[in-house]
């Protein structure tokens, strides 16, 4: 069931035609950015559960940050009936409606992704074949405005990123989804303090 | 003490100049490709870096590819920067260089670059591919490598080099067409992390570089 997960506010049909209209018309590109999107109980649960999880420390030129492995071989049961949920029927028709049609039922990437402070991810567009919706379930618990780690959108001229539009600071059970294209430019700016800007993220593939 | 007219006349650390310490030189490049020669000037090269950080530099952000500052020489009017411009444009320099490469060497750019807190370049596909001896000279207090700013040279198997800014160093790296470099994210560890001459007011660290570029066809 959709509202074993989701929150219920976000199930209504005026809701969800609120959301299409608004994710379409978003700029720099299309994105939405939900606030309570899961059910509490769920996200705090989420939350626990992938502290259990082991992370990898990961730097090179574009990123600094700390990664599970692909959540398809977590030995976590509650992980494992979330992606089952994120590939059901009935969530992939609920997303598709504000989203877009087409997204692959059998495919997604899915892992959890943790920045401490320094850490940071420069700026890129996710484009990777087959990749169509970028996704972000936040679940930092006490990142403040001033704090960093915020999601940041920026504008293109020419092909070619530009400056940063739009700036998501990071809220506990905050849903952030794009649409991955060649213009999809978003970074995340550095972490300043003690703190852990952890989510879940991933990608829906199309069809 | 020196004054600042002698200030002015900047000379190379005399240890460079023996012709001992050349033939071991001419041997580390060889064989590393590499070479970093400390203390390089004689002079008081610390009140020419704070003349410079007196100065405007221009942001340079773009944000597949770099952010930086950059100084725009031409509208210089401080003898101080002329004179280090100058020196790194000279036959002097130059000779210099020639007797550790042992090639006659043509210098093809001169850029002075301030990297601070959220400066970084990237990797990427529009880097220019050329084999190039690149000298870099530095101005910057010592970073320490969790702060970010040092510099990576990689091919797409390894990572073959790097280097963290270091105060009055020269460094001169050949860099083969196949090799790519990056800047590493300079961090918030660098801010309040260096102590200011009356040791009570505390600066932000930032890395003031010459980035010379020199052909080498002949290499």
């Amino acid at each position: 069931m959709l509202s074993d997960w989701i929150n219920p506010k976000f199930l209504s049909e005026n809701k969800i035609s609120e959301m299409a209209k608004e994710f379409i018309s978003a700029e720099p590109f299309q994105y939405l950015s939900l606030n309570d999107f899961l059910n509490e109980k769920k996200a705090n649960e989420l939350f626990d559960e992938i502290k259990k999880e082991k992370y990898y420390k990961e730097e090179n030129d574009l990123y600094s940050f700390s990664r599970t492995f692909d959540f398809k071989n977590s030995k976590s049961k509650l992980i494992q009936e979330f992606r089952v949920f994120l590939l059901s029927d009935e969530t992939l028709k609920f997303f598709e409606k504000f989203l877009g049609k087409g997204i692959d039922s059998k495919r997604i990437d899915l892992h959890s992704l943790k920045l401490e402070n320094t850490d940071y991810l420069l700026c890129h567009d996710d484009l990777v074949e087959g990749r169509y919706f970028a996704f972000i379930f936040n679940l930092s618990k006490n990142i403040l405005e001033n704090d960093g780690g915020k999601l940041e959108l920026l504008d293109e001229e020419k092909g070619e990123a530009k400056s940063v539009v739009k700036s998501i600071s990071p809220k506990f059970n905050q849903f952030n989804v794009f649409k991955v294209s060649n213009s999809s430019f978003h970074q995340v700016s550095e972490v300043l303090v003690d703190k852990e800007r952890i989510s879940i993220s991933g990608w829906f593939y199309k069809k | 003490m020196k004054s600042k007219e002698e200030n002015l006349d900047l000379k190379i650390n005399r240890i460079y100049l023996n012709k001992e310490v050349l033939i071991e030189m001419q041997e580390v490049f060889e064989e590393e490709a590499f070479i970093q020669l400390n203390n390089f000037f004689e002079n008081d090269m610390k009140e020419i870096k704070d003349i410079i950080l007196k100065e405007k530099f221009i942001l340079d952000y773009k944000p597949q590819f770099h952010k930086f500052e950059k100084f725009e020489i031409k509208n210089c009017y401080k003898p101080e920067i002329i004179k280090l411009y100058e020196f790194f444009k000279s036959k002097k320099f130059l000779e210099f260089l020639e007797g550790i490469l042992q090639f006659e060497l043509n210098i093809k750019s001169i850029n002075l670059s301030k990297y601070s807190h959220g400066d970084f370049t990237l990797l990427n596909d529009k880097m220019k591919r050329e084999d190039i001896i690149e000298v870099f000279y530095d101005l910057s207090s010592k970073f320490e490598d969790n702060m970010g700013g040092t510099l990576t040279y990689l091919t797409k198997e390894e990572e073959i080099y790097y280097f963290q800014a270091s105060f009055n160093t020269l460094t001169i790296f050949f860099k083969p067409s196949e090799v790519m470099k990056y800047l590493k994210y300079i961090n918030n560890r660098v801010l309040n992390s260096e102590k200011s001459k009356d040791g009570k007011k505390m600066k932000d660290r930032s890395i003031l570089r010459f980035e010379i570029e020199i052909d080498c066809e002949e290499f």
